[in-house]
C-alpha cells in the first residue's frame, strides 16, 4: 500500500492548502484569526511520520473513495482526503452545497499534484468502493442503506467532556478554554461538559478560573458566525447557572463563561463558547452520570493519572487537556482505525 | 401587590384604560417585589435593575422544567399547569397559589375581543376536572363553564360523536378545540349546519413542529363542514397566565398567524434570537413576554416561539424558532436532552 511518491505528494498538497491565502473564505464563518489558527493545527498533523505509519496497513486499498463532510468542522473531511489519495484512492468529496470552499480548495491542493481528488455537492454518490460520511446519524444511515456494497466508515454525532482532579485549576482552565473555543465549538471533540473529581471546592475553583480563561482567550480566537439558535441556548444555560449555580464570564452569547452547576444537571450537548463545571465525588459517580450518553462519547480530556480509567464510561479517546481538538493524524475512528475499515482483506487459501 | 395588579387589570377592562407609563410602572414594582419573594428569580436577576419594561429580565421558559419560580414555597401552589407534547423533553410547570389574575384577565379580555360569543359550548379540549394540569382546560372551563367536554383526561375523544352532538345543535355554539383535535375531527366524514353566530377557536401548540403546514386546507375544510360557524384564534402558553385571540372571521379568511390582539397587560416583544437584543415592531424575532397576570410566578418569559409585533402591539405568530446550527458530527442540543431523559 505504501508509496513514497504518493506519500511526498500527499504532504505538498497539504502544504499547498496550508498556504491558501485567504482561510477565513473557506472556514464556513469562522473569524479570520480563528480559522487561520484552525488551518494550521490541521494540516500542522499531517506529518510525514504520521501519514506513513497511518498508511501500513495491511489489505487491498480501495480504488475509490467518497467523502462526505457535513457541516461544522471545516477541515474535518482532510484527513480523510489525505489518507485515501495516499493509498491510491480516486477520492470523490462530497461537500454541503452551502459550504463548498474548503472541499474545492482541498481538491484543488490535491489535483495539482496529480491526486485524484474532485469535489461535488452532488448528493448522489457514484459507485465506489469505500464511503467514509460525517453528519448527524440520520443522514449517515440513509448514505449507508443507499450503498450496501460499499465499505463504510460512518460517523455520526458524538459529544465531548472534559474528567479532572484539577489540583491546581488555572494551567486546566487554560488548556480546557482552549478545547472549548477552537472551531467555535462547532464539532464532537468540543467539551460539552467539565466533571471534576474530588472535593466540591476544586469545581468551583476550577470554574472561577475558566471563568477568567474563556473570555481572554476569546480576545485572540474570536467568535465567528454564529447560529442564532445559540442565542436562547446560550440565555437558557446562564439563567439555568445563575438560578442553581454559579456563573462566572461573561453575558454574550458566545463569548465565553463557565458555570458551576449540580452534578444532576449534566447535560452534554454543546453551547458554543460556554462550558457547565459539575463536582463529582468518585468514578463510580461519573460512570453513572454519563450512563444515558454510552454509545455517543467522542472524547474524554483527563488529567487522571491513569487516563484509560475514563475508557470505562464508553469514551472512544482519552487524552490531555488541550489536546482535544488536536488528536493525532491517523488516529482511531470510533474505535477503529481509519484505513483497515475502508480496504478490502481477502482470504488467501491453500 | 397582587391587589395593586387586580386593580390595574380591572382599570385597562373599564372605560378609561391606563397608559403604557402606568404599564411600565406596576411592571417595574412587580419585578422588584418578585426578586424579594422568588429566591430563583432573584438569583437569575442578580445584579440588573431594570429601569423599562423592556429590560425586565426575561427567564427561558424551559428553566420552568427544572426550577419551580414562585414567589411563594412552590408546595403551597394550589395549581400546577404543565407543557405538554414539546420535545424537550420533561414538563414545564407553572405553580400558581391563586388564579385570581389568570381568571380576571382571561375572562375580561375573553369577552371584550369576543363580545358576542354563545353560552353553548362543545369542547375538544379536555375539562379542567379531568386534566386539572392543563392551562387550557382551565381557560375553557372559566369561560365556559357549563361546556360539554369531550375528551378525556388525556385528550382523546370520539369524533362520530362530537358529529352527532354538533349535528344536533339548533343555536349558535362555541366549539373549543385545538389545530390537532380540529384535525382530528375533520379526519372523521360529518358535517354540521352551525347556526349564525357560532364559533370555533382554534388554539395551536406547535408541539415540537412548525406551524401546521396544511392550515389552510383544514380551514378550508372546517368552513365546508361547521356551517355558519366563524373562527376565531387564540393564543396562549402554559407559562402565561394571559392570552391573546383574534377577532371573528369567516373560515375562508383566518390566518392562523393571527394578528393576535394582547391585553394591554401582555407585552410582547421580539428580540433578535441571537443576541437577545429587542427588535424594532414590525420585525421578526424570537418572542418574550411581560404578563402581569403572573403575579406570583414570574412576570417575563423568552419563549422559543418567532413572531413579529406589529405596531399597535398585535402579534403575528409565526411558530417555533426555524433552523439548526450548523454541526459537524457533535449532538445537537434536542440529540443530547433525549438522551438525557433516559436520566
Amino acid at each position: 500500500m505504501r508509496s513514497p511518491d504518493l506519500e511526498r505528494r500527499v504532504l505538498r498538497a497539504v502544504a499547498r492548502l496550508a498556504a491558501a491565502p485567504d482561510p477565513w473564505s473557506l472556514s464556513d464563518g469562522l473569524s479570520v484569526p480563528m480559522a487561520a489558527h484552525c488551518l494550521d493545527l490541521a494540516c500542522g498533523l499531517i506529518t510525514p511520520e504520521a501519514l506513513h505509519a497511518a498508511l501500513a496497513v495491511p489489505g487491498v486499498p480501495p480504488r475509490s473513495a467518497a467523502v462526505v463532510a457535513a457541516r461544522g468542522v471545516f477541515t474535518a473531511p482532510l484527513e480523510w482526503v489525505a489518507l485515501l489519495a495516499g493509498a491510491g484512492a480516486e477520492v470523490v468529496l462530497k461537500t454541503p452545497s452551502t459550504a463548498p470552499a474548503f472541499g474545492r480548495a482541498l481538491a484543488g491542493a490535491f489535483s495539482a499534484e496529480g491526486l485524484p481528488v474532485r469535489c461535488t455537492t452532488d448528493r448522489d454518490l457514484p459507485d465506489v468502493d469505500a464511503i467514509v460520511a460525517m453528519g448527524d446519524d440520520t443522514s449517515v444511515a440513509a448514505i449507508a442503506a443507499a450503498h450496501p456494497r460499499a465499505r463504510l466508515a460512518l460517523h455520526g454525532h458524538r459529544t465531548s467532556l472534559a474528567l479532572v482532579e484539577a489540583p491546581d485549576p488555572e494551567p486546566v482552565a487554560a488548556a480546557l478554554a482552549l478545547d472549548a473555543l477552537l472551531f467555535d465549538g462547532r464539532g464532537c471533540f468540543t467539551p460539552a461538559a467539565v466533571l471534576v473529581l474530588g472535593p466540591p471546592g476544586r469545581a468551583a475553583a476550577l470554574a472561577e478560573a475558566l471563568g477568567r480563561t474563556l473570555p481572554a482567550l476569546r480576545a485572540s480566537l474570536p467568535l465567528g458566525d454564529l447560529d442564532p439558535l445559540h442565542g436562547p441556548a446560550w440565555r437558557h444555560r446562564a439563567a439555568l447557572t445563575r438560578v442553581l449555580g454559579a456563573l462566572h464570564g461573561t453575558d454574550a452569547p458566545g463569548a465565553g463563561a463557565a458555570g458551576l452547576l449540580p452534578a444532576d444537571q449534566l447535560d452534554l450537548g454543546v453551547v458554543p463558547g460556554f462550558l457547565a463545571v459539575h463536582s463529582v465525588s468518585s468514578l463510580a459517580e461519573v460512570a453513572g452520570r454519563l450512563r444515558p450518553w454510552h454509545g455517543h462519547l467522542a472524547a474524554c480530556a483527563t488529567d487522571l493519572p491513569d487516563p484509560s480509567a475514563v475508557l470505562a464510561f464508553g469514551v472512544e479517546r482519552a487524552c490531555g487537556p488541550g489536546r482535544l481538538q488536536t488528536p493525532p493524524f491517523g488516529r482511531a475512528h470510533g474505535g477503529r482505525e481509519p484505513l483497515r475499515p475502508l480496504c478490502l482483506h481477502p482470504s488467501i487459501e491453500p | 401587590m397582587t391587589d395593586r395588579v387586580l386593580a390595574f387589570l380591572s382599570a385597562c377592562l373599564g372605560p378609561a384604560p391606563p397608559g403604557l407609563r402606568d404599564l411600565e410602572a406596576v411592571a417595574l414594582a412587580l419585578h422588584r417585589w418578585q426578586v424579594v419573594r422568588s429566591p430563583a428569580y432573584a438569583a437569575f436577576a442578580s445584579g440588573r435593575n431594570p429601569t423599562s419594561l423592556a429590560e425586565i429580565p426575561a427567564v427561558p421558559v424551559a428553566i420552568l422544567q427544572e426550577v419551580p419560580l414562585t414567589c411563594f414555597p412552590p408546595e403551597e401552589a394550589r395549581y400546577r399547569f404543565e407543557t405538554s407534547g414539546t420535545t424537550a423533553g420533561r414538563p414545564g410547570i407553572h405553580r400558581l397559589r391563586s388564579t385570581a389574575a389568570y381568571d380576571l384577565g382571561s375572562t375580561g379580555w375573553f369577552r371584550r375581543m369576543v363580545p358576542d360569543a354563545p353560552t353553548l359550548c362543545v369542547s375538544l379540549v379536555p375539562s379542567p376536572a379531568t386534566a386539572p394540569s392543563s392551562s387550557l382546560s382551565h381557560m375553557v372551563g372559566l369561560l365556559f363553564p357549563e361546556a360539554r367536554f369531550l375528551p378525556d383526561g388525556a385528550g382523546r375523544f370520539d369524533p362520530e360523536e362530537a358529529w352527532a352532538l354538533l349535528a344536533a345543535v339548533r343555536e349558535p355554539v362555541f366549539l373549543a378545540t385545538t389545530g390537532l383535535a380540529l384535525a382530528r375531527l375533520l379526519d372523521v366524514p360529518g358535517a354540521a349546519d352551525l347556526p349564525e353566530g357560532s364559533l370555533a377557536m382554534v388554539t395551536g401548540g406547535f408541539k415540537g413542529r412548525r406551524h401546521v403546514e396544511d392550515a389552510p386546507r383544514l380551514y378550508a375544510e372546517a368552513g365546508r363542514r361547521l356551517g355558519r360557524a366563524k373562527h376565531v384564534g387564540e393564543y396562549g402558553m402554559t407559562e402565561l397566565s394571559s392570552q391573546g385571540w383574534t377577532g371573528p372571521v369567516a373560515f375562508a379568511d383566518a390566518d392562523p398567524e393571527g394578528p393576535f390582539r394582547l391585553p394591554p397587560w401582555l407585552v410582547a416583544v421580539a428580540v433578535d434570537p441571537g443576541s437577545g437584543v429587542p427588535l424594532p415592531p414590525g420585525r421578526r424575532g424570537q418572542l418574550r413576554f411581560v404578563d402581569l397576570a403572573n403575579v406570583e410566578s414570574v412576570l417575563a418569559l423568552e419563549t422559543m416561539d418567532e413572531g413579529t409585533v406589529l405596531p399597535d402591539g398585535s402579534l403575528r405568530l409565526h411558530g417555533r424558532l426555524p433552523g439548526a446550527p450548523a454541526r459537524g458530527c457533535s449532538l445537537t442540543a434536542e440529540e443530547a436532552a433525549a438522551l438525557a431523559r433516559a436520566r
